[in-house]
């Protein structure tokens, strides 16, 4: 019995985490190339929920990075090849579900907040990459651009604040529809069992 | 080639943290030479010209002072690093792409002993080859059965599905690696 629960500990969190890997090579790649806004939010959005489903069945320390290993080993076969960030990104996800529910125990709360955390880790992320991939001074020449448009079309200098606040919001309303769709999934394979 | 991949890796934060132009220069070009020597078709421009062509002609226009008219050398320069510097990260993502194989992660899980690392590896890849072909039946069956708005209202009952089968391939795989006493301790 006890062999069959290391088997489990192995086997679920690969499967789930080539699955989100197959989501990430499908639909990231696809979103990459169409520079579609919010990419990295509505993907982490997804894992999140994979991470879920997959702590309600494992519920052991360890499960959530064995699955970003294994999500990272599918990306790498991923269209666009190796992308720094998402696979950067993936490895956080894996810690940030690790270390919620190592510390709040699964339940609905520790779902919650590793969901809410793991959206808004693409806020950091963008930043952080940016800065990698362009260097510090990307952050000046932003704001010199910001400040042509603005004098352009004759807004506030502050107007970026605005989009900012849009972006922010709409990280919040990804990481909720991540919560509630686990939340509804748990619920359909509880009463399914 | 170990000590070059340490050492570029170590220019390329230093090039991204100092904002003093002639550090930053003078780092990128010593990764763009120890390219040169290590690997040189990764000097190449991935995604074709077409691709540096934007980001280019944004850097230049960003250098332009309107009133009066000119060139702003001063501006040029430090956008120009930006723009080299992006470069410079796609070359460092050419030399990954061009040097690291499965098979050397492979060959390094084995050097150290990392046995539960490389059994998840080639466990992956198996699952992999099954669950891409499962999830194209299933997203055929979906786009057949949804049509038009349908298609994006029922994407929760996709995702289930999905998950569902997940479930059934992780029992199956369970039953395989016991019966067969696959799984490595």
């Amino acid at each position: 019995m006890k062999e069959i629960e290391n088997i489990k500990y192995i086997a679920f969190p690969v499967v789930f985490g080539v699955l989100w890997g197959l989501f990430e090579m499908i639909f990231g790649s696809y979103l990459h190339i169409v520079n579609f806004p919010l990419r990295g939010a509505l993907m982490i959005g997804l894992g999140s929920v994979f991470m879920v489903v997959l702590r309600n069945y494992v519920n052991r320390p360890g499960v959530n990075l064995i699955a970003s290993f294994a999500c990272i080993v599918v990306k790498l076969f991923s269209y666009g090849g190796f992308k720094l960030g998402p696979v950067v990104g993936i490895l956080i996800e894996g810690v940030i579900f690790e270390v919620s529910f190592f510390i709040l125990k699964f339940n609905i709360f520790s779902v919650f907040v590793a969901t809410f955390l793991a959206v808004f880790e693409s806020v950091p992320h963008f930043f952080i990459t940016t800065w990698i991939i362009y260097g510090g001074s990307i952050f000046e020449v932003y704001m010199r651009a910001l400040g042509n448009i603005a004098d352009f079309f004759g807004f506030s200098t502050r107007f970026y604040i605005k989009i900012f606040s849009i972006w922010i919001f709409a990280h919040f309303l990804i990481a909720l529809f991540s919560f509630l769709i686990s939340k509804n999934i748990l619920k359909w394979l509880k009463n399914e069992i | 080639m170990r000590f070059s991949a340490l050492l570029i890796f170590i220019l390329f934060l230093i090039s991204s943290a100092v904002s003093n132009v002639l550090v930053s220069y003078s780092a990128l070009f010593l990764i763009l030479i120890l390219v040169f020597f290590n690997s040189r078709k990764s000097l190449r421009l991935s995604g074709g010209v077409r691709f540096w062509i934007f980001p280019f002609l944004f850097f230049i226009l960003l250098s332009l002072d309107y009133s009066p008219f000119k060139l702003n050398s001063s501006k040029l320069l430090s956008n120009f690093r930006i723009f080299f510097h992006l470069y410079i990260f796609s070359v460092i993502l050419n030399l990954i792409n061009d040097n690291l194989k499965l098979s050397s992660i492979y060959e390094f899980m084995e050097r150290y002993k990392i046995n539960k690392l490389k059994f998840i590896l080639i466990f992956s890849l198996f699952v992999f080859k099954k669950m891409r072909n499962d999830i194209s039946d299933i997203l055929f069956f979906y786009r057949l059965n949804n049509r038009g708005i349908k298609i994006l209202k029922n994407l929760n009952m996709l995702l289930y599905v999905l998950i569902r089968n997940a479930l059934r391939i992780c029992y199956d795989m369970v039953e395989i690696l016991y019966i067969r006493g696959l799984y490595e301790k």
